[in-house]
């Protein structure tokens, strides 16, 4: 159950941003990209592209997030409880970009792709939430 | 010559640049003859470089850095992209049945050349014709039955190809009748001449494209050629013995029984730049393909799906810079500066920044890649500045127009006394460029001044505004109460006219800014 607390509080937030829009679209036009060009250079292009992606998907909801999260704190919420609700919106966002990728890139990069933007996202959201605790 | 034009030049720039300061230094003797009083510390070289730092601290982020980097990322991909057709033009049937390779050239080019290039795209070549056509920059003077002829051109052609009016190596074609069975002496070699009809001799095309002639130039779409009459055509061996050629140079070749690909043949005009046509004859069809490149409609789609991408990056990096703008456009304002200058600075910061960066990427792939990219790039480039922009300006500008209701009056206290203030005031007023002062009085009263300002708005016909200036000693300090009233001749909204208030009362508040306590 406290899982589902975790996920629908991280939806909430991904949901509540412009970032999942920036995340799908991208997402899609590289997809597209993938179909047409069958350069090896490209996929990697594509790569690095994806990074600079979920950068921005977070960025934009940058503003948003600093909120949310200081009105979790202002409330009480424990940071362990702020982790995961970041943990799941960074899962959900990094989704949202490489599911449409996933479906339509070469083998190899399959598996990155997921992990490497979950990575991404996870990261810069905690570095977000230790520069808003730190500014108190 | 050239010195002569570079000492005018020199001297003409000496005079104008004097001349520009001479009227800089009468005007600024003007300007302080008129006033009269001491300017405060508004030099543009100091508004200049204020306006850049703020500018600079809401540029310089990571997220302008992401979207840089982006932008480098898409315009690679759209490089990659870039898919072109030659342009092409079939020229319906030919008599000729087989296979064959017509490459022009837009000048003489090394046999060895050509021949060396086509061995590594895997052309095996069981046989070629050489075509060269030479115009001389100076006449030749050959000996006609011991008559002085004028010759302009030579087409060297191998006899084969055109056997039918070429009956040995040691005839040379004319086109001119009378001269026939003549004997011509060119560098000591001796030839029997074949005089044809010059309109035949024009009429001659080789495997029914190739002029044998050599064109100088177009009328609308009709050729003209050298006059035949003083053109000759001979052999290519006897030809090159005869006039001294090297290492085999051709304007055209003719490659019997080959056939290419379209693959083969971008690569052909990518690799010789000097190759201008290329002939095509298959199964009777004759199809000429040309060195101009038109670009795909698939390439141009994922050009402007670039640009979108491109687009939707850099969404992100304006927010944050909007962010940062709130806060500095409010105390920007107080400085005096006109409402959204910092706005549109940084706008249009970002797009030099980003155009500049796209330009010298687009062209750093132009020089990898090759030139053919520029185009798919280019409309990546300006789809995605344009998008950005529009945006941009929109996002950027409707900062400052949120602006909060005007106080009637405004009162602080200014760490200077009355008369050394009253100068700074003066020019403070009578020197926005905004306004037009129309009326300016002050009075004393004791110790205390009062300063009334009407002045009209120069943007805009028929609205002004009054101003009422009361300085009171305060201590050793000055104690400034602005009111104000706006005024026009015709019925315009309050948000409209608290604006141009803002323009006056917004300088003057800007320039005692330094000395208030």
């Amino acid at each position: 159950m406290a899982y589902l607390e975790y996920l629908i509080s991280g939806f909430k937030i991904y949901i509540r941003g412009k970032g999942f829009l920036v995340a799908l679209a991208s997402g899609t036009i590289l997809s597209v990209y993938t179909i047409a060009l069958k350069n090896p250079y490209v996929n990697y292009i594509i790569l690095a592209l994806t990074f600079t992606s979920i950068t921005s998907a977070v960025l934009i909801d940058n503003l948003m997030i600093k909120n949310v999260l200081k009105g979790l704190e202002i409330a009480g919420a424990p940071p362990s409880f702020i982790r995961r609700i970041l943990l799941c919106y960074s899962l959900l966002l990094a989704l949202t970009l490489s599911a449409p990728l996933v479906v339509t890139i070469a083998p190899k990069f399959k598996c990155i792709i997921p992990l490497l933007t979950f990575l991404l996202a996870y990261i810069l959201v905690i570095l977000l939430y230790r520069r808003t605790g730190r500014k108190g | 010559m050239f010195t002569i034009v570079l000492l005018i030049l020199y001297i003409g720039s000496l005079i104008v640049a004097l001349k520009l300061l001479l009227k800089y230094y009468k005007r600024s003797e003007k300007v302080e003859a008129k006033l009269c009083i001491t300017p405060p510390n508004t030099s543009p070289t100091a508004q200049f470089s204020s306006v850049w730092k703020i500018v600079k601290q809401a540029l310089i982020s990571s997220s302008t850095l992401i979207s840089l980097i982006s932008l480098i990322l898409i315009i690679m991909l759209s490089a990659f992209a870039t898919a072109y057709h030659l342009a092409r033009v079939d020229q319906g049937l030919s008599d000729y049945k087989g296979d064959c390779v017509i490459l022009e050239f837009s000048n003489s080019i090394s046999l060895t050349y050509v021949l060396n290039y086509l061995s590594e795209i895997n052309i095996t070549l069981k046989e070629y014709k050489r075509v060269l056509k030479i115009v001389f920059d100076e006449p030749l003077h050959p000996l006609i039955d011991s008559k002085k002829m004028n010759i302009y051109a030579a087409v060297l052609v191998d006899r084969e190809v055109i056997a039918n009016i070429m009956p040995s190596n040691d005839t040379i074609l004319l086109g001119d009748v009378k001269l026939n069975k003549s004997k011509i002496t060119i560098n000591d070699v001796t030839l029997y001449v074949k005089g044809i009809k010059p309109i035949i001799m024009e009429e001659i095309k080789l495997y029914e494209v190739l002029s044998l002639l050599p064109i100088q130039g177009y009328v609308a779409a009709n050729p003209v050629y050298v006059p035949p009459e003083n053109t000759i055509v001979l052999d290519y061996n006897t030809g090159c013995k005869m006039l001294k050629l090297l290492e085999q140079p051709v304007t055209a070749l003719i490659i019997p029984g080959v056939t290419l690909s379209e693959t083969s043949i971008k690569e052909l005009f990518h690799e010789i730049p000097s190759l201008s046509k290329l002939y095509v004859i298959k199964g009777g069809n004759i199809t000429c393909f040309y060195n101009a490149i038109m670009p795909s409609w698939e390439s141009l789609a994922l050009a402007v799906l670039s640009s979108i991408l491109a687009s939707i990056m850099f969404i992100p990096t304006v927010s944050v810079i909007a962010n940062r703008l709130k806060s500095i456009e409010f105390r920007a304002l107080l400085f005096g500066l006109p409402p959204n200058t910092i706005a549109l600075s940084t706008a249009s910061m970002l797009a030099l920044m980003f155009c500049t960066t796209g330009l010298i990427i687009i062209y750093l792939l132009s020089y990898i890649i090759g030139s053919y990219v520029i185009f798919n790039t280019i409309i990546t480039l300006i789809l995605a500045l344009l998008f950005t922009s529009v945006y941009t300006i929109r996002t950027l500008a409707s900062i400052g127009s949120k602006e909060s209701p005007l106080p009637q009056g405004v009162s602080f206290i200014v760490g200077r006394n009355i008369s050394d203030l009253l100068p700074s005031i003066e020019y403070l007023i009578k020197t926005n460029e905004f306004f037009e002062v129309i009326e300016y009085d002050v009075v004393w009263r004791r110790n205390e001044v009062y300063i009334y300002v009407s002045a009209r708005y120069l943007i805009t016909w028929g609205i002004g505004v009054n101003l009422h200036i009361t300085l009171i000693p305060n201590n050793n300090n000055t104690k400034v109460s602005i009111a104000y009233k706006p005024w026009s001749i015709e019925e315009i909204s309050d948000r409209y006219l608290n604006s141009m208030v803002r323009l006056f009362v917004g300088r003057l508040i800007g320039g005692l800014t330094p000395w208030r306590t």
